[in-house]
C-alpha cells in the first residue's frame, strides 16, 4: 500500500493539498492531524463567516447551510462531515486548538470549470503523485486576478500565524497551494479586503434535500461520520426489517409499535460501517458502493420477496463502471449508480437503493434553527435527472428529478393498522384485470404450442396446404420435390390456467390459501396460495402479498373451496392441488400448467382418465418481468380502500 | 451489394442504412447507451442493451445516434411476429440461373463488418427467433445458420441494441433472453425544453409560437399519462402548417383541427 499522506512544507507551515468536498481528503486531514499534532489549523475560508461557521461546525453531525447575499444572488455554504475544510475546523474545535479562517472575502469570484481527476485515485496511488499531476495541470492555467488576490491574502495571514505558532496545519485547495508557497517567501502587505459581512444566516438543512445537495451522497457521508468516533456494536443479523409484518392479534387490536423505517436504515449503515475496513483506515469508496448495493438488495428482498441474481449484480457493477469511465471518473456517482440500479435490476430495487443512499440518520426536520429546503439546481450547476416509475402506470406523470417521494410512509408508527377494522376483504381491480389478461395470454401460448406440435410437412401432391416449407424443400433439393406445410389448428380450447411460482414443499412460505369467486361475468374464479396478508402492510388496510401459485377458472361462480376438498388429498403440495382442481373444473379439454417443473406422470394419467390434457409451459419460457409484475398482489380491507389504494401500491 | 465467402459458402451482405436522424433529447441517455457498449479490454465483452419506452419517444433515433457517435456502420432489422430464425441469420434465395444463393441478414452483415445492429421492436419476435440469437448475446458471440451449416462469429466491434415498446409484447421474452438483454434503458417522455428542441429540429421552418403551443399540449398530455408522443406533436404541427399554407389561416386556429385529425376528439381537452 503506498504512503497516502503527503504534506507540502514551507517554514513551519505544513500544507495539505486537497480537492474540496471529497471524502478521501477529509480522511487525509484526520491522518495529517494525527501525524503532525499541530498547535493551529488554518483553512481556506474567509474570516467574515467565522461566527456562523463555528456554530454550524458545533451542530455536526447535523447538517447546516450558511447563506448570504452577494450582488443580489444567494451564496450557500454547506457544512457536511465528509469535506476536508469542515473536518479541519472540526478537529480544531474538538481538540481545543486555534482555528483560523485565512481566506479573504470577495464580492465576486468567477466560476471555474475544472476537469479534475477522481479523488478515488488517492486511495490507490497516494496523495503525492496525485498532487504532482494536478499541480502540473494548474501550472498551465492562467490564474485570474481574484485568485491571485486571495492567494496573496492567505500567504500574508500564514506568515502571521507562522510567527505565532510552532506547527501550522494549513488545508488548502490544490489549485492555490503552489502560488501560496511562493508568496509565503515574499514580503507581503496586509490585503485590502472586506472585514465584515452582514446578513449571514444559518439554517438546518431539510432531511429530504440531503441527497440532492450533499457533495458526497448521504450514505457515504454517514459512514464517514460514523467511523469518526468509536463504532457502535454491529447490529445482529436478521435485525430490523423494512417489511411491515404484524400478527393477526396486533391487527385486531389496532397495532403495536412497528419498527420505523429509519431504524432499519440505521442498522444498514452501522453494519456497513463495520464492514468497509478496520477502524481508522481510509474508507474505500468502492467497498462503500458494494455495501450500499448489498444492503439495498437485502431491503429489496425484504419488501418484494425478490432475490437479486448474481448476473444482475455483475451487470450493475460493469455498467456503472463503464458509465463512470465515460465521464472520466473511476467510480460512478449516485446518479450513475441509480441509473445502473434501474437498468440492470428494476424500479423497486432502484427505490431501495436510493432510499438507503439518501439516508443520513442524524438529520431532522425540527431543529433549534430554521430549516431550509435547498435544491441541487440552486447549489450545483449541471444537475441531472432520473425518474423512477411505479410498476403499474397508475400515478400521474411528472418528473421529480432524482427525488423519489412517491411512496407513502406511515405518519406515525401503527398509523396504517387503523385501516384494518373492516372485516370485508377485496382485491384491487387493476390487478384483477391484469391477471385475467395474463391468463388469456397463457391460454394463447398453450394453444399455439399445441398447434405447432401438430403441424406437419409433406411433399407437394395436390394442395399447397398452408404454403411451401422452404427449409424442407432446400434440405431435400436433390429429390427435386417441393415440400409443403400444414399448420393444424387446436381443435378444443384451453380451459383453466395454473401458474406455480413456488411449489412450497416445506409448506412454510405461502400459508395463505384462498378460493375467490369472480365478482362479475368477466372475471374468473380463482384459487391461490400466497404469503400471509399480515406479513407486508403497505398502506392503511392494504396488504401486499406474493402468490406461490394460482388457478384461474372460467366461467365464474362454480368453484368450491379447493383447499378443503377431500378429492385432492392425494396431492403432493399446493401446486398439485391447484392442478387437480383445474382438471376438475375445466370445461375444455386442455389445461395450461406453468411451473418450474413438469407435472408428475401420475397427474398426466389422471388427466387422461378425465379426458383432459395438460399443456406444460416451463416457467423460464415466460417473461420474468411479466411474472414479477403478476406475482405481487394486494388485499384491501374494505371496499373504501379501492379509492386510495393507487397511492400506496408500488 | 458486397459478397463474401465464408467456409466456402458465398454470402451476399446487406447494405448499412443512412437516416436523417439526430438525437436532441437527454444527453445522459446517449451516454448510458455508449456505456453499455463500451469495453475496457479485449477480453471484456459489450452489453446488449435494450431501449424501452412508449411509441414515438425516440428509441430508434437514440440507437442510431449512439451508433453514429461510435462512427460505425448502422444496420436495422425490423422484427415482426413472423420473423423466423433464418430471417435473422441467412436466407436462401433463388438466383437468376435458378441456383440457390445465400443472403446474409442485416444482423449477420453487421456482425461480419463490425457494425451496429438496431433490432427494432424486438418484443414482437417469437421465442424461436430469440433462441437463435442466444449464443450471440452471451460470451460466445456467434450465430449458427441451420440452412448453410455456418457458424458466424461476431467481429469484436459488433454491437447490438434492441428497442421495445412497453406493454405491447406479441410474445413473451423468456428468462434466458431477458438476462442477456441488459441493461434496460428506459426512455421517458421528454421535458418541455427537450420537447421544444426536438420539434424545432424536425420542423425548422415552423414558427416558435405554434411549437410552444404544441409543447404545452403534449406536456398536459404527459401529466395525465396519455400516450401522446413527440412524433404526434410533430404530426400535429406539420398538419397545421400545411393547412395554413392551403387556407391562409393562423396556424393556432388550425391546431384543434390538427389535434382532432391526428389523435382524435378525446385529445382536444388538453388544448387550452
Amino acid at each position: 500500500m503506498p504512503e497516502r499522506l503527503h504534506l507540502e512544507n514551507f517554514g513551519n507551515v505544513h500544507a495539505l493539498p486537497i480537492l474540496h468536498y471529497r471524502m478521501e481528503f477529509a480522511q487525509l486531514v484526520r491522518e495529517a492531524y494525527e501525524l503532525l499534532k499541530p498547535d493551529c489549523i488554518a483553512i481556506e475560508l474567509p474570516r467574515t463567516l467565522e461566527p456562523q461557521f463555528l456554530r454550524a461546525i458545533a451542530r455536526l453531525p447535523e447538517l447546516s447551510v450558511l447563506s448570504y447575499q452577494v450582488a443580489g444572488q444567494s451564496v450557500f455554504l454547506l457544512v457536511e462531515p465528509a469535506d476536508p475544510l469542515i473536518e479541519g475546523a472540526r478537529l480544531a474545535l474538538e481538540n481545543h486548538i486555534p482555528l483560523h479562517l485565512v481566506d479573504i472575502d470577495l464580492d465576486s469570484y468567477p466560476s471555474h470549470d475544472e476537469q479534475l481527476p477522481d479523488s478515488y485515485a488517492v486511495q490507490r496511488i497516494g496523495l503525492e503523485p496525485f498532487y504532482r499531476e494536478v499541480e502540473k495541470l494548474y501550472r498551465d492555467l492562467e490564474p485570474c486576478d481574484e485568485d491571485l488576490r486571495r492567494e496573496r491574502g492567505m500567504a500574508h495571514r500564514l506568515q502571521q500565524l507562522s510567527a505565532q505558532h510552532q506547527r501550522v496545519l494549513f488545508i488548502c485547495g490544490m489549485s492555490h497551494l503552489q502560488r501560496i508557497r511562493e508568496n509565503f517567501g515574499k514580503l507581503l502587505a496586509q490585503p485590502l479586503t472586506r472585514t465584515r459581512r452582514e446578513g449571514i444566516a444559518i439554517f438546518n438543512l431539510h432531511p429530504e434535500c440531503c441527497h440532492e445537495v450533499l457533495a458526497e451522497y448521504p450514505f457515504l457521508s454517514s459512514l464517514y461520520e460514523m467511523r469518526r468516533s468509536p463504532l457502535p456494536p454491529e447490529p445482529a443479523a436478521g435485525g430490523a426489517s423494512l417489511r411491515k409484518s404484524f400478527n393477526a392479534f396486533e391487527l385486531i387490536l389496532g397495532g403495536k409499535q412497528s419498527i420505523p423505517e429509519e431504524q432499519a436504515l440505521l442498522e444498514a449503515i452501522q453494519r456497513s460501517a463495520h464492514r468497509i475496513g478496520s477502524e481508522g483506515e481510509m474508507p474505500d469508496r468502492q467497498k462503500i458502493m458494494l455495501r450500499l448495493f448489498l444492503e439495498a438488495a437485502r431491503h429489496y428482498r425484504q419488501e418484494t420477496g425478490d432475490k437479486v441474481h448474481y448476473w444482475q449484480k455483475r451487470a450493475f457493477f460493469r455498467f456503472a463502471r463503464n458509465y463512470a469511465l465515460l465521464s472520466q471518473m473511476l467510480l460512478p456517482d449516485l446518479y450513475q449508480m441509480l441509473a445502473a440500479a434501474r437498468g440492470c435490476l428494476d424500479d423497486n430495487f432502484a427505490y431501495a437503493f436510493f432510499r438507503l443512499a439518501a439516508h443520513y440518520p442524524w438529520q431532522r426536520e425540527q431543529s433549534e434553527i430554521p430549516t431550509m429546503r435547498l435544491s441541487a439546481a440552486e447549489l450545483w450547476a449541471g444537475t441531472r435527472r432520473i425518474r423512477f416509475r411505479p410498476r403499474q402506470q397508475v400515478r400521474g406523470k411528472g418528473r421529480s428529478g432524482i427525488k423519489m417521494t412517491n411512496r407513502r410512509k406511515e405518519k406515525r408508527p401503527g398509523d396504517w393498522l387503523e385501516g384494518f377494522d373492516d372485516p370485508y376483504i377485496c382485491s384491487y381491480p387493476p390487478e384483477d384485470l391484469s391477471i385475467e389478461e395474463y391468463g388469456r395470454n397463457l391460454k394463447r401460448i398453450g394453444a399455439r404450442q399445441l398447434s405447432e406440435e401438430a403441424s406437419r410437412t409433406e411433399p407437394f401432391s395436390a394442395s399447397l396446404l398452408d404454403g411451401i416449407d422452404m427449409r424442407e424443400t432446400i434440405r431435400n433439393l436433390h429429390e427435386g420435390k417441393i415440400y409443403v406445410k400444414e399448420n393444424k389448428r387446436l381443435k378444443s380450447g384451453v380451459g383453466c390456467v395454473v401458474v406455480v411460482f413456488d411449489e412450497d414443499r416445506e409448506d412454510s412460505r405461502y400459508p395463505y390459501c384462498m378460493t375467490w369467486l369472480g365478482e362479475h361475468d368477466q372475471e374468473s374464479d380463482m384459487a391461490f396460495y400466497a404469503t400471509p396478508p399480515t406479513d407486508n402492510i403497505v398502506g392503511p388496510g392494504i396488504s401486499r402479498c406474493e402468490y406461490g401459485g394460482f388457478l384461474l377458472s372460467y366461467p365464474p361462480r362454480r368453484m368450491h373451496d379447493v383447499w378443503q376438498d377431500p378429492d385432492y388429498r392425494g396431492a403432493l403440495g399446493k401446486g398439485e392441488v391447484l392442478l387437480m382442481a383445474a382438471l376438475d373444473y375445466s370445461l375444455e379439454k386442455d389445461v395450461v400448467y406453468a411451473a418450474a417443473k413438469p407435472p408428475r406422470s401420475y397427474l398426466k394419467q389422471q388427466a387422461a382418465r378425465l379426458g383432459k390434457r395438460i399443456i406444460y409451459l416451463p416457467l423460464g419460457s415466460l417473461s420474468p418481468v411479466a411474472l414479477k409484475r403478476l406475482r405481487a398482489f394486494h388485499i384491501l380491507y374494505g371496499k373504501d380502500k379501492r379509492d386510495i389504494a393507487k397511492d400506496y401500491i408500488w | 451489394m458486397e459478397r463474401i465467402t465464408l467456409d466456402g459458402i458465398n454470402l451476399t451482405l446487406a447494405n448499412p442504412i443512412e437516416l436523417p436522424l439526430r438525437w436532441v433529447g437527454d444527453e445522459e441517455l446517449l451516454r448510458q447507451l455508449l456505456a453499455a457498449w463500451m469495453v475496457i479490454d479485449e477480453r471484456d465483452i459489450p452489453f446488449n442493451p435494450r431501449l424501452i419506452g412508449k411509441p414515438g419517444v425516440g428509441k430508434t433515433t437514440l440507437a442510431y445516434a449512439a451508433a453514429k457517435r461510435l462512427g460505425r456502420k448502422v444496420y436495422l432489422f425490423q422484427a415482426t411476429m413472423d420473423t423466423r430464425p433464418e430471417d435473422l441469420i441467412v436466407t436462401p434465395v433463388i438466383g437468376p440461373e435458378g441456383s440457390i444463393q445465400y443472403a446474409a441478414s442485416s444482423l449477420v452483415s453487421a456482425m461480419i463488418s463490425g457494425g451496429v445492429l438496431i433490432l427494432d421492436e424486438g418484443n414482437r419476435m417469437s421465442e424461436k427467433a430469440w433462441a437463435s440469437l442466444a449464443p450471440l448475446l452471451d460470451d460466445r458471440r456467434y450465430v449458427e445458420s441451420i440452412i448453410t451449416g455456418l457458424r458466424i462469429t461476431a467481429h469484436p466491434d459488433f454491437r447490438i441494441v434492441v428497442t421495445m415498446n412497453e406493454d405491447s409484447s406479441t410474445f413473451e421474452v423468456p428468462e434466458y433472453i431477458h438476462s442477456r438483454l441488459q441493461p434496460q434503458l428506459f426512455i421517458d417522455f421528454p421535458e418541455a425544453d427537450e420537447e421544444l428542441a426536438i420539434l424545432k429540429e424536425n420542423l425548422p421552418f415552423a414558427g416558435s409560437s405554434i411549437l410552444n403551443y404544441v409543447v404545452q399540449f403534449l406536456q398536459r398530455g404527459h401529466a395525465s399519462d396519455e400516450p401522446y408522443s413527440v412524433r404526434d406533436g410533430i404530426n400535429i404541427a406539420r398538419y397545421a402548417l400545411k393547412m395554413m399554407a392551403a387556407t391562409e389561416k393562423d396556424p393556432r386556429e388550425l391546431l384543434p383541427l390538427a389535434v382532432e385529425r391526428i389523435l382524435g376528439e378525446e385529445a382536444l381537452r388538453y388544448l387550452k
